[in-house]
Order: C-alpha cells, then sequence, then structure tokens
C-alpha cells in the first residue's frame, strides 16, 4: 500500500518535510555530541554512583515541542529513521504512553523493548543489527534483575497492605519495595554500560522515543519520573515530542492546585527545566501563511496554492485561491488556511481529489470536499465562540423545497457572530471648502468578528481573535461563494449599516445620516478585499482632495466589483458611469448567482443614495432618474410594504428616520438637508414628498445664504494672531469656548430659519 | 480693511482659550458671518432675483453667481463689517458674562455701539 503523503511510514524512508530539516540536523547534532561523551561519562564508576545518587546533572532527554499538528511526530520520526540508517545507535520503538494499560510505565516499557531486542529475538536481521550473535547473559541477568526491580517498585500501598497479615511484614514489604525503587536507576545504569559500551565496536546510545505523554492524564507524574530516571542515565537518550499546553494541562490534573496563587505554574515551570533542558528542547513553530500556501506534502510537488486554483477550475469561477493564498494579513485578516502540516497534508489530499486532470469529477465528490473544507476552515471559529465538542456550526443537508435546483442546503446557525468594519479616525476631506457638500471619508482599518458577551446586560458584543474573523469568511466563501449550496439564514456580512461610519457628509453645513457612499455588500473574504480595495481607492482620491463629482463617479465604478470591475473605456464623468452600472444591472437581472444578487441590490437599494442635490447637477439628476426607472422598473413594482423587496420602501425608511425628529422650525433648519432629495422623492413616488416639501423654503434659504455668504472671506484680509492665549486647557477657557461656539451654531441656525420665514412669505 | 485673525479673539476677552480652540472658533465665527450676510443678501432679493441666483447653481456656474452678486450687491463688503461688529458685540458679551457672572443682566450693547479695534 502507497503510504500516505506525509506518513510516518514515507519519513522513516528517509523523506523528511523541508520546514523540519533544520530541526532534525540539530537534533542529530545533539545526539553527536552526547554520543561522543558517553565513553568519558561511563569511566568513573563511582562518579556514575555519585550522579544516580545526587540525581544532580541535567538529563540528556531530548525535547520536541509543537501545537498539535505541528509535526513533532514527523520530526522525531525523522530523527529516528536516520539514526536507524545510520545504524550506529540502539533506536527502540517509539514508546506511546496513551496506549499503556494500567501497569504499565516508561520503564516498564523501555524494559520490555530491550527484552524482546536482546531475548526474544529469533531473526537474523535483528542479530546482525546488535553485532553480536552471542547471547549475553549477563546481560539478560541485568535485564531481569532491572525488570523486577522496577516491578516491585510499583506496587501499590493498598496491594501491600492487602498481601501481608502483620504491621511488621508490612513494614518490612515498603522497606524492600522502596529499595526496589532505589537500586533501579544503578541497575538500568549498568545495563546502559553494557549495551552502550560493546566490547567491540563505537560506543553507542540507547535512543527511547516517547510520543505524546501528554495525551495520558493521570500518568502525567509517573511518565515524567521514569523520564528523568532515563534521561539521567549515560548513554540513554529519551525523545520526548509533547504540546506544551496540553502537558501542562495533564500536569495540573495530576497535581492538586497549591493555595498559594501561581505557585503551582512555578512548581511546573521547575519542574520542567529539571526534565526538559533548554538546551536540548526544540520547538516547532506554527506554520507561516507564506509557508502554507506553497505547502506540499513530503514526496509531493504541487502547493495548496496549485490546488486551490484547481478547485476554482473546477467550480467555475469560484475565488478560493484569491482568498486563501494572500501571504500578509489584510485588513487585520489573517491567512485562514490551518497552521499546523497534519491538517495541511489532509487539506491537500482533499483537494487533490478533485484535481479535474485526474478525470471527470462527480459533483457528489466536489460537494463532499467542499464539506469538509467548511468542517477544516471553520474549526477556529467553533473553537473561539467556545462551543462544545461536537456542536454543530452549521448543518448540511439535501434540499426539500420544489425548486429544481441541485443545491445543498446549508443551514448556518452563526451563534450570534457577526462582522465589522473598523475604520480609521483619521477624515480624508475631499474637496475641502469648495462645495455646499464636504465629504469625507476614512480608511478601513480591519475586519473584526464578534459574538454575544453572556455577560453583558446592555447587549455588548465581545470581539474574537483575527483568525476567528477570518474562519468566518473563509467559511462563508466556500458556501456562499461557491454557489453549490442553499443557504438557509442569514450569514453575517459587510454591509450598508458599516459604511455609515466610514464617511463624513456634511452638506450646507448641516450634519447628515452620512448615508450616501456605499458599496456592495461583502460576507467573503475575497468580496471584503474587492470592497475594501474600492473604499480605500476612495480614500486616496478624497486625500488628494479630488473634486465631489469625481468621487461620486469613482464610487459607482468602484461598486461594479461584483461585475467583473469597470468597463475596458473606464466612465469618466458621472453619467457615463450610470450608464456602465445600468448596463450590468441588465446583465445582472438575467443571472442567479451570488455576484449578481450583490450588485442588483446595490444598484437598487443604494445607488439612488448619490442622487441629492447638493452632491449633482439637475441635468445629471434628471438623466439618472430616468435611467433608473427604466432597468429597475421591476424592481420598484415589488412590494413596497417588504423592506427586503422594494427600494422604494427602504429609501422611505430612510427619509422616515430623519423627519421623524422634525418638530418645530428650528429643526427644520436643522435637517433641511434631506430637501435636497426632494427630485429622488417625486421621482421614486416617495410617502413622504409632501413632508419633504415643507422643508424646500428652509433648504433653499440655507443654500442661498451659503451661496450668497460665500463672498465674505474676500472682504477680509487675513492675518496671523499675535498668540495670546493660555498654553493649556482650563476649566474656564474651555467653558468659554463652549458658550462662544453654541452661540454662533444658534445664529446660524436663527439666520437660516429667518431666511426661510422670509422666502416663504 | 478688516483684518481676519484670532487677535479678533484675543481683543475680546477670549484669552483663556487656548491657540487650537481660539482657531476653531474663528471658524465658526467665520460660517457664521457667512450665514448672517448670506442671510441678509437673500432677505433683500425679490423672488426673480433668487430664481436667477439659483439657476446659476443648478447649472453648475458658480462663478457667474458670484459675478452676479457682486454687481448686484456693490454694498456688500459693508454688509459683512456690520455684521462681523453685530458678531463681536455677541461674542464680547459672552465673555464678559463668563468672567463676571453678575453682569449677567446687562443686555448686549445696541448696533452702533463702538467696538474697539
Amino acid at each position: 500500500m502507497t503510504p500516505l503523503p506525509g506518513s510516518g511510514a514515507a519519513v522513516l524512508q528517509g523523506e523528511s518535510p523541508e520546514h523540519l530539516t533544520e530541526h532534525r540536523e540539530a537534533i542529530l547534532e545533539l545526539i553527536d555530541s552526547i554520543r561522543e561523551s558517553v565513553p568519558e561519562q561511563m569511566a568513573n564508576q563511582e562518579l556514575i554512583k555519585l550522579r544516580q545518587y545526587l540525581f544532580a546533572d541535567a538529563p540528556s532527554t531530548v525535547t520536541i515541542l509543537g501545537e498539535r499538528g505541528s509535526g513533532k511526530t514527523t520530526l522525531m520520526f525523522a530523527v529516528c529513521g536516520e539514526l536507524m540508517r545510520r545504524n550506529v545507535d540502539l533506536v527502540l520503538p517509539p514508546l506511546h504512553p496513551e496506549l499503556f494499560s494500567a501497569n504499565e510505565s516508561v520503564i516498564s516499557a523501555f524494559l520490555a523493548s530491550l527484552w524482546a531486542i536482546f531475548v526474544d529475538y529469533d531473526d537474523a536481521d535483528r542479530k546482525e543489527a546488535l553485532g553480536d550473535d552471542q547471547v549475553d547473559t549477563d546481560l539478560i541477568r541485568l535485564l531481569a534483575d532491572s525488570a523486577r526491580s522496577h516491578a516491585a517498585s510499583q506496587t501499590s500501598r493498598e496491594a501491600l497492605a492487602h498481601a501481608t497479615d502483620s504491621t511488621i511484614d508490612f513494614a518490612e514489604d515498603a522497606v524492600a519495595i522502596s529499595r526496589s525503587s532505589a537500586r533501579l536507576p544503578g541497575q538500568v545504569g549498568e545495563l546502559a554500560r553494557r549495551i552502550c559500551l560493546p566490547a567491540e565496536g563505537p560506543p553507542r546510545l540507547m535512543i527511547v522515543p516517547v510520543d505524546d505523554p501528554d495525551l495520558a492524564p493521570g500518568k502525567v507524574r509517573s511518565i515524567l519520573r521514569d523520564l528523568r530516571v532515563l534521561g539521567s542515565i549515560p548513554g540513554v537518550v529519551p525523545i520526548a515530542s509533547f504540546c506544551r499546553a496540553d502537558l501542562a494541562d495533564a500536569w495540573t490534573l495530576d497535581h492538586p492546585a497549591s493555595s498559594e496563587s501561581g505557585r503551582q505554574a512555578f512548581l511546573y515551570e521547575r519542574e520542567m527545566e529539571k526534565l526538559f533542558p533548554y538546551r536540548s528542547r526544540f520547538e516547532i513553530q506554527p506554520f507561516a501563511a507564506g509557508d502554507r500556501v506553497s505547502f506540499a506534502p513530503v514526496g509531493e510537488n504541487e502547493p495548496l496554492r496549485e490546488k486551490l486554483g484547481n478547485l476554482d477550475r473546477a467550480l467555475g469561477g469560484t475565488r478560493l485561491s484569491e482568498a486563501f493564498t494572500r501571504t500578509d494579513p489584510l485588513y487585520r485578516l489573517p491567512n485562514p488556511l490551518p497552521q499546523n502540516p497534519r491538517t495541511l497534508v489532509q487539506l491537500w489530499s482533499m483537494l487533490d481529489q478533485i484535481d479535474s486532470r485526474h478525470g471527470e469529477i462527480r459533483p457528489a465528490v466536489i460537494d463532499q470536499a467542499l464539506r469538509s473544507l467548511c468542517a477544516l476552515l471553520s474549526e477556529p471559529l467553533r473553537v473561539n465562540l467556545g462551543l462544545d465538542p461536537g456542536d454543530d456550526y452549521y448543518e448540511l443537508g439535501i434540499r426539500d423545497t420544489e425548486d429544481d435546483s441541485d443545491r445543498t442546503e446549508i443551514a448556518v446557525n452563526l451563534h450570534g457572530t457577526e462582522i465589522y468594519g473598523r475604520f480609521l479616525t483619521q477624515l480624508n476631506n475631499a474637496n475641502p471648502g469648495q462645495s455646499i457638500a464636504q465629504l469625507g471619508f476614512r480608511g478601513l482599518g480591519g475586519i473584526t468578528a464578534a459574538k454575544p458577551d453572556p455577560d453583558s446586560t446592555d447587549g455588548r458584543r465581545r470581539e474574537l481573535p483575527a483568525i476567528a474573523a477570518s474562519a468566518l469568511l473563509a467559511f462563508q466563501e466556500v458556501t456562499l461563494g461557491s454557489n453549490r449550496f442553499h443557504v438557509i439564514g442569514s450569514g453575517t456580512r459587510l454591509d450598508r449599516n458599516d459604511w455609515l461610519s466610514a464617511q463624513e457628509v456634511t452638506i450646507a453645513g448641516m450634519a447628515t445620516d452620512d448615508y450616501f457612499f456605499t458599496l456592495p455588500e461583502a460576507a467573503t473574504l475575497s468580496e471584503i478585499f474587492e470592497v475594501g480595495a474600492a473604499w480605500q481607492g476612495l480614500v486616496e482620491m478624497a486625500e488628494r482632495g479630488a473634486r465631489n463629482d469625481e468621487l461620486l463617479c469613482a464610487a459607482v465604478v468602484a461598486s461594479l466589483g461584483p461585475m467583473g470591475g469597470a468597463p475596458e473605456h473606464a466612465p469618466q464623468t458621472y453619467t457615463q458611469a450610470i450608464e456602465a452600472a445600468t448596463d450590468l444591472y441588465e446583465q445582472a437581472k438575467e443571472r442567479d448567482d451570488r455576484s449578481s444578487a450583490r450588485f442588483r441590490s446595490w444598484y437598487e437599494f443604494d445607488l439612488p443614495m448619490h442622487w441629492h442635490s447638493a452632491l449633482l447637477e439637475a441635468e445629471v439628476l434628471h438623466h439618472c432618474f430616468a435611467t433608473y426607472l427604466e432597468a429597475a422598473e421591476d424592481a420598484l413594482k415589488r412590494d413596497v410594504d417588504s423592506l427586503h423587496k422594494s427600494p422604494r420602501a427602504l429609501i422611505d425608511v430612510r427619509f422616515e428616520r430623519i423627519l421623524s425628529v422634525i418638530t418645530d422650525d428650528e429643526d427644520r433648519a436643522r435637517h433641511c438637508w434631506i430637501a435636497g432629495y426632494f427630485e429622488l422623492a417625486d421621482a421614486l413616488g416617495s410617502s413622504h414628498l409632501q413632508e419633504i416639501s415643507t422643508l424646500g423654503p428652509f433648504w433653499r434659504s440655507r443654500t442661498n445664504t451659503l451661496r450668497a455668504g460665500s463672498q465674505v472671506a474676500e472682504t477680509l484680509t487675513l492675518a496671523p494672531g499675535a498668540d495670546r492665549f493660555a498654553p493649556y486647557v482650563t476649566d474656564e477657557g474651555l467653558d468659554l469656548f463652549m458658550q462662544a461656539r453654541d452661540l454662533l451654531r444658534r445664529r446660524r441656525v436663527s439666520a437660516t430659519r429667518e431666511s426661510a420665514r422670509k422666502q416663504s412669505r | 480693511v478688516i483684518h481676519w485673525s484670532t487677535d479678533l479673539l484675543s481683543e475680546l476677552g477670549y484669552e483663556s482659550l487656548t491657540q487650537q480652540q481660539a482657531d476653531e472658533l474663528l471658524d465658526e465665527m467665520m460660517k457664521t458671518l457667512e450665514a448672517l450676510v448670506g442671510a441678509r443678501f437673500v432677505a433683500e432679493m425679490e423672488s426673480e432675483q433668487l430664481k436667477v441666483f439659483e439657476e446659476f447653481f443648478d447649472t453648475g456656474d458658480e462663478p457667474g453667481a458670484l459675478s452676479w452678486l457682486k454687481r448686484n450687491y456693490p454694498d456688500y463688503a459693508t454688509a459683512v463689517k456690520e455684521s462681523l461688529d453685530e458678531l463681536r458685540r455677541e461674542l464680547r458679551h459672552v465673555a464678559q458674562m463668563a468672567s463676571n457672572p453678575a453682569i449677567e443682566s446687562v443686555p448686549i450693547p445696541p448696533p452702533g455701539t463702538e467696538l474697539p479695534g
């Protein structure tokens, strides 16, 4: 049978993963140096006894640390395989403490391995490997004595009490057990001397691989004790591989908590130092994003990047490879591929099944692969949500509808998780001071995910680590982006609400609701990258001081992403941009894919928010209305009472939100900017047309006032001040500042109000 | 000639502000001055004049609107000075009230009152 890529068998055959080569060579060098010191260490018997008595020397244990699946066992196998090929040391079979029976221990398994090698062997190959075909009776006697001592030392207090009739016998037997325990290191040391310094041939070591001692909770105390005993014996080199955090957990279970806070952690660290000296610790780091993208299992050449590209081709135009192969975090989203080689091997093998070069792929195979991909990519999210093991993040089932689509149904339960855009505080103002509408844009600082905070009484959310946000978007990349699943329930997305905090729009000096520029919703990694880049483009334009009409044109072009981006001849004016968008909208109406749905939603609901009279000239506005009313005729005929179906309803919701706070003339003067949408409200047949029209005089007064007053600066001579102000903020100064500012603002509102009254007369 | 600087504020009793606060307040003062002057002219315009004025902006001809304004309202600078005086009186009153709450009842000086500076 061909070994699985990356399996232990392949590694033992000499194929070492590239990322482990450095560690393997370093460990082999260390083992070489230990071997060189063996003759000297074993020369002085008195010194050996003293060492064993004092337990003073650092053990020779080689420690391999790393997360689960990071390649610890692979590295251990690679070292053992190389040592076996060199045929110098005696490499024992790896011990797996989690498979030990109740009576087994590391030392008993070690002695059993030696017994199997030196006593129970019956094949010529092994004899040859030992280099000695003579039965060494002294060695057998030593082994038997060691095994007996070890067995006696393991006698439990309960067993002793059960087997003795008197307290005197109990005490004597207890002392005998204790003596056995004390004798054992000396016996094993003598055994090691006999094996490691053979009568003929060079010195050799006994290599004792111990895999995952951390997976045997309840036995950790005895495992560590045995490792310390073995590691302290010259000639014996245990190689222990474990996950630091899991070992700490297992150790804690075996050690009742100390009353003193932090004491237990202190004791653990000291014990680790004794057992696993720093100079012989080798820690495997998680794979960096670049390594993951270019990962290929041992013996394979095609990296994951290419495998993902093959999947995109098999699925017909998905963007998985684009989403999963970024090596640098973008918008604080790290690469979502698994960090450990074991999972990467599984991912690679899974993707290998759906390589179209291997022949035609059945849809069921693709679906199965995508299901596995969902499970694999969403793991960090499940972990960070604190779900119980086995709890589903989502469910996949057979679609049970009359729809003739062959898509599989997927029920997504996000457990209240949502993603958010986080925007920078710096505001980049376009066209500063040159227009009645001031447009300010904030850069996209990052994307974060949050879950409901169970301790919060006001619905606050708790932010999840960045990897969880990436996992969420990667999961949605597969479920939504592949277009092969029918998703039930709402996923989470970056939508129009997120962009509100990314802009600050002031019209005729009035603060607005900042709902003018939005991009198509984004729910997958590739969509986030797409809209993020588009938004950053607008921010940069604003920073360069672009004119409002240039920004509006760019905002339309930036929203064409879902339909493939700008046409060959990029629109130069807003009117041209609207025509290009409308052409694409006509195409999107005929299609059923996710990208088209995103674009349709933007065109129908969000695009009209540009059409404010302070942003566009009347002629352009009329062109927009005419184009839109014709293109979106069907959308506008939808049920007006349904927010999700009717563009008119959504726009009316926005009007309603503003109009509902207006109660008197002062409010009218403050919020009259909404009247700049009068033409839009009229064109769409808004139910708020009448209310908006009552703000008309205020709006006209406000804009005319501003325009008529715009020449004030020309009559003044700007001069530098003499700088006679306070060096720092004082309560008195701040109070005065606030009072004066309030006065000036009130005077502006009253000027508009009075002017509006006069005009309306 | 009106010199537009933060000295306008320090002369009105605003020395307890920091330079940053003074800059911000001066900006607010400019906006308010524009609103007062603008409101004054809009109030004076006949409806026909307003229509002409608005048409300039509807067609994107802002420079044309401003030329029209200069032609039809040659006393623009005078209006600015009068509105600025009005604002200065009010701001001085606020500063005086803040430094001495006892004078709260003293009315804002009427237009025409001579102001320093």
